[in-house]
């Protein structure tokens, strides 16, 4: 399904401001800290009996999330893409984010690919029934309709960050060293991708200021998880934040905090912008059997 | 099927169970988002709790788009009454 349109051009960073973060973003992982789902766990030992259900439950979510990696990635090449439908500028500016976006998307793949192979090598699931299962969520569409590029970034920052503490969450509480090897290798990945988007996200308010106040509150007044929009979604997500706290509103602390770093006086509409974030931030601890 | 006041007065339970407040404190047309110490993980919690009581699963469409307990007791209504 096609869905979106390229972002408006017009209110782009400059490429060498983009091409910075970027910069940053690649050589923030030496090649000796790189993993892979094939060669750095030891999938032998991979044991599901010592999870309890939930935990089960909660490995098999993530794993839907992480394996609709296509739709996450073909938004990106529709909105910012890299043909000739966009003038050298713009393609010399899209080029430069399609460096973060080709390592970001491989990493997001080893990170699919590592969860399903946990879930075969522990005696979660056989291969054929989880190829099947995922497929079923995978062709769901995914959709980001944002026509300023701060959007994308904002998004992103929100759900990279809310995942990074949810595996941090969820480590501290799982039996299988395997399996917790492995969520600390997906939430150091997802803190790095965080920083990027924040590091982006920065650019742009000191770049526009006020201006992308607007774009940035709109993304967090229409905010939804990835699948969403699947027909039971919310009681899947019931069962997973009685096992580990999973909230993306827990990311929006950071966020305020990206906002408040970025400027260096806060103006009106950021303030606003602040106060809103703030205001959608879930105000009170959650029920019983609920960690924090 | 319940009648309204019966399934009236479950909501209002599970309502005040979940929310910690005194059921006397709810009435029909309580907006469940409004009560002290809702949020929307909470709402759902409720749902959720009200669809096992009654052994029923509730429309996506339903379960976001209800705001008092009037509208949870008309959509559990509606819910039972498909399923006889």
């Amino acid at each position: 399904m096609i869905t979106g349109n390229a972002v408006d051009t017009a209110e782009l960073i400059d490429t060498e401001d983009l091409a910075a973060a970027v910069d940053a973003f690649l050589g923030a992982l030496p090649p000796e800290r790189r993993w892979d789902a094939e060669q750095s766990l030891d999938w032998a030992r991979a044991d599901a009996g010592r999870l309890t259900d939930g935990q089960r439950s909660a490995v098999e979510f993530v794993t839907v999330i992480e394996d609709h990696l296509p739709g996450y990635f073909d938004i990106y090449h529709r909105s910012f893409p890299v043909d000739s439908s966009v003038d050298p500028a713009v393609f010399a500016h899209h080029r430069e984010l399609y460096h973060f976006t080709v390592r970001w998307a491989a990493e997001e793949d080893t990170h699919a690919r590592a969860l399903a192979r946990y879930q075969r090598a522990s005696g979660m699931r056989e291969r054929d029934e989880l190829r099947t299962d995922l497929a079923g969520y995978g062709r769901q569409p995914f959709l980001l309709d944002y026509a300023h590029p701060v959007q994308f970034f904002t998004y992103a920052l929100v759900q990279e960050k809310a995942t990074q503490i949810y595996y941090q969450q969820l480590r501290a509480d799982v039996a299988d060293p395997v399996l917790s090897d492995l969520l600390t290798r997906l939430s150091r990945d997802e803190a790095r991708h965080f920083t990027f988007f924040a590091d982006v996200v920065t650019r742009y308010l000191r770049v526009h200021g006020d201006r992308v106040a607007a774009p940035i509150r709109d993304v967090i007044a229409d905010f939804r998880m990835p699948l969403a929009d699947i027909r039971g979604y919310w009681r899947w997500a019931l069962r997973i934040a009685d096992v580990a706290r999973y909230d993306h509103t827990d990311a929006y602390d950071h966020l305020v905090s990206v906002v408040d770093r970025a400027v260096d006086h806060r103006t009106e509409p950021l303030d606003e912008l602040i106060r809103f974030v703030e205001s959608c931030r879930t105000v009170t601890t959650l029920t019983e059997g609920t960690h924090s | 099927m319940p009648a309204v006041a019966e399934i009236t007065e479950v909501v209002i339970g599970i309502v005040a169970g979940e929310l910690g407040v005194e059921p006397a404190s709810l009435a029909p047309d309580s907006d469940l988002r409004a009560v002290e110490g809702a949020d929307s993980i909470r709402v759902l919690r409720i749902i959720a709790t009200i669809e096992q009581r009654y052994d029923i699963e509730l429309e996506d469409a339903d379960v976001f788009g209800v705001s008092t307990v009037d509208e949870v007791v008309t959509v559990v209504r509606a819910a039972l009454d498909g399923a006889r």
